[in-house]
């Protein structure tokens, strides 16, 4: 029986238990959003004074020339990692893993897992050597050994390798949600599939696939907002380049913002550039919630299992 | 009667031990002051940075000690072998919060440095500081001077300095078919402006044609952002600073002819169009084990780095040379700029009299020198040319005297690195890579230039 919970006490009661998470929300996610997003209205730079110039940062985008060539690199790679690896991939990596024995497939799982617990520049500097334009890397030494020429490969395909070296990562998130998805549907419908004489492809067609449906639309929408504001394995293996090729607008925000080497700091309009991001996101959520339903997923369940 | 007398005695003799505990611990009372310090290579062999320091405050203490001071100073340095980025924003971050607990007393970093904290009102002005101390600072070469000051002030005291070079691989040279006269005559020849990047264009065919070399292995340069890459346009005939308006320089026909240069390096299948993708390792590993004939763009402090690659000094005598970056032209004037490092004392140092003095005691002239051997950089006093372990170092001593005639430094503008920053990524990169013609790049790079800097750059042609 569901206690109603309309009693005095009962919501403060609930506000206490998430005031923790929500002070954690304030303070890392919020503030700072607030903050950028006052910043962006300013032309900060390295001497760090707040002199407001309205909506002067947002003029200057529409003139950046180089806006709609990052723009368009952005939605390549965020889409494209989103739906390449994210999605495919992590659901092909979810259902092999579970379909053969538990213990192989934990140990698929633990090593799809270990780029993501690489730190970001060992991950990178491993990379680099992979896809290293000499016949000293990976890829161009086994060319080598086959009689044929070196590809400088971060040259010729710079999104194509953001988005692989990306997605190795982002697979493996997916993959864990899924499998463990896959695994707790209930084993009565695979069997029962399986007496009516179903092949594994109509039995991941037709049971397992509708079942996962959340996991897999809460991926879509949480991978989408990841991949859109992640630059840290971009900046380390490609720097944006060769020539804005693979700079995507995070990157280009905290390269302005905080490349010091070979620039002076301009943080008025990185900020305006991560508020854009930010805007965009939130949109890019509401846009998910809407199409998803996702407020369904969330409503209380209909039957109680005891 | 005895007992009493025996507790008054105890009484006694115990405030009797304090007193005279407390009279002893008070004469020998010492008075330690902190300083905190932040260096870096990030090159290994500049740690001498940091030791040069410590020996400074060592000296100090032991001055202090003999003159009975009862102060003794300690100093808490670290040296920074990662990136400059990562450096340069923990410099800026901490600089900016304004809190003398966060900032250090004393900072190593480059001259390019100046003039946004100096403008930003993060150091401390030294003229005061180095008028009170000639018998040191005169004997400084008084071009370091124009690293360090801003607006007409100085702001900073030179470290060290360095000059810039190409290196090239004689023995490679010898198998290709030059004759040891002319090998040995390159640096000669450029000096007097007879060998140019052409004929460095030259040479790198030469090698690739005779085989000693594989293809895209003739000729290979720095990978990154730098102040190099002005050079080029210097050695072009072109200039990159106004001092009369104080404002950048974009010359039209010299950074065309740059980028020309590079696109012949990649069209002649000499150096690789991905050479800005390949490591620093990657590349001293090749060029000591001579799999590339010419390092171009490169700098006097990589001799000393190249031999921590497995190369010996002997090794490196022998078989590379080296000499300051040619003209473009024949007849024009070779190039080697500094990037000079500097101390500097931020506003928030609350020991700036004796953060002044330690930086002094340390720009001793053994201490100096010590430095630049180590670590392959150049001397910064007159007096270093005639100190023996500085005079008999056969490498300072060749680069300094085939460099410093044509010295030069990035201007002290404030955004003068966002120039280093546009002439690399939206300049002579596009080029290398093949993604634009060399005149589309001049087209954008200008564009790019006024985008960022606004006013403070003037076009010529």
């Amino acid at each position: 029986m569901v206690q109603s919970r309309r009693r005095q006490g009962g919501y403060f009661r609930v506000f206490l238990f998430l005031a923790p998470g929500l002070l954690l929300i304030l303070l890392f996610f919020l503030a700072p959003a607030i903050i950028t997003a006052v910043m962006g209205f300013t032309n900060m730079d390295y001497r760090f004074q707040w002199n407001f110039i309205g909506l002067g940062n947002y003029v200057r985008m529409l003139h950046d020339f180089l806006i709609p060539k990052i723009a368009v690199n952005t939605l390549i790679f965020t889409f494209g990692t989103l739906v390449i690896f994210s999605i495919f991939f992590a659901l092909a990596l979810a259902l092999t893993t579970t379909s053969i024995g538990e213990r192989s497939g934990l140990f698929f799982q633990a090593l799809w897992l270990l780029p993501r617990y690489t730190p970001p520049v060992v991950y990178a500097v491993i990379w680099l050597w992979i896809l290293s334009p000499t016949k000293g890397g990976l890829l161009n030494g086994l060319r080598d050994l086959m009689g044929l020429p070196p590809i400088p490969w971060i040259l010729r395909y710079p999104l194509g390798v953001i988005i692989v070296t990306n997605g190795v990562i982002g697979t493996s998130m997916g993959m864990l949600i899924f499998s463990s998805a896959i695994k707790a549907i209930p084993r009565d419908y695979l069997w029962a599939a399986r007496v009516d004489g179903a092949s594994w492809f109509q039995e991941v067609r037709y049971i397992i696939l509708p079942l996962i449906r959340w996991p897999l639309m809460f991926i879509t929408a949480y991978q989408t907002l990841s991949y859109l504001t992640s630059y840290e394995y971009i900046l380390l293996i490609t720097g944006g380049g060769p020539f804005h090729a693979s700079e995507v607008w995070s990157l280009y925000a905290y390269n302005l913002a905080f490349s010091s080497y070979g620039g002076t700091f301009e943080f008025g309009y990185g900020a305006a550039l991560a508020t854009v991001l930010i805007v965009v996101g939130a949109l890019a959520s509401l846009v998910y919630w809407r199409i998803f339903r996702l407020q369904k997923m969330m409503a209380p369940p209909k039957i109680e299992v005891l | 009667m005895k007992r009493i007398v025996g507790c008054l005695g105890l009484i006694t003799a115990l405030v009797l031990g304090i007193w005279a505990f407390s009279a002893a611990a008070q004469e020998q009372e010492i008075k330690t002051v902190t300083l905190r310090a932040w260096t870096i290579g990030p090159d290994l062999p500049s740690v001498t940075r940091k030791l040069n320091l410590e020996a400074a405050v060592e000296r100090l203490n032991k001055y202090l000690k003999a003159a009975g001071a009862n102060v003794q100073v300690e100093i808490e340095a670290t040296f920074h072998t990662g990136t400059w980025d990562d450096y340069k924003r923990a410099n800026l971050l901490a600089l900016q919060t304004g809190d003398p607990t966060k900032i250090p007393d004393i900072i190593f970093t480059c001259h390019d440095d100046v003039a946004p904290y100096a403008e930003a009102g993060y150091l401390t002005c030294l003229d005061e500081y180095v008028a009170k101390y000639p018998e040191v600072y005169e004997d400084f070469f008084s071009y370091l001077w124009d690293a360090c000051r801003y607006k007409g002030k100085i702001w900073a005291i030179p470290q060290d300095t360095e000059a810039r070079v190409f290196y090239y691989r004689k023995d490679l040279l010898r198998e290709a078919g030059y004759s040891d006269e002319f090998i040995e005559s390159i640096p000669d020849r450029v000096v007097k402006g007879e060998f140019t990047l052409n004929d460095i264009v030259d040479v790198g065919q030469r090698l690739l044609e005779s085989g000693v070399v594989e293809k895209e292995h003739a000729i290979w340069h720095r990978p990154t952002i730098g102040v190099d890459w002005l050079q080029f346009i210097r050695a072009f005939g072109g200039e990159i600073y106004d001092p009369e308006t104080g404002k950048l320089v974009v010359d039209r026909s010299a950074t065309l002819a740059f980028f020309r240069f590079m696109k012949q390096l990649v069209d002649l299948g000499l150096t690789p169009r991905a050479m800005t993708q390949i490591a620093w390792p990657e590349l001293f590993t090749a060029f000591v084990k001579g799999q590339v004939g010419i390092y171009l763009a490169a700098g006097s402090w990589q001799w000393a780095e190249m031999q921590g690659y497995g190369a010996t000094e002997e090794f490196l005598w022998e078989n590379v040379g080296f000499a300051p970056i040619p003209a473009g032209e024949k007849g024009g004037r070779p190039v080697s700029f500094s990037r000079p490092g500097v101390w500097l004392i931020p506003s928030a140092s609350q020991h700036k009299d004796l953060a002044f003095l330690v930086i002094t005691l340390a720009s001793s002239v053994d201490l100096a020198t010590r430095h630049a051997i180590k670590s392959g950089h150049l001397a910064i006093r007159h007096s270093q040319l005639s100190y023996v372990p500085y005079a008999e170092n056969k490498f300072l001593k060749t680069v300094s005297e085939l460099c410093a005639p044509f010295g030069g430094i990035s201007p002290n503008h404030p955004q003068a690195t966002v120039y280093w920053d546009v002439l690399y990524k939206d300049g002579f990169v596009p080029v290398e890579t093949g993604v634009m013609t060399p005149e589309q790049a001049l087209e954008h790079f200008i564009r790019r230039m006024k985008d960022r800097l606004g006013d403070e750059v003037i076009v010529r042609d």
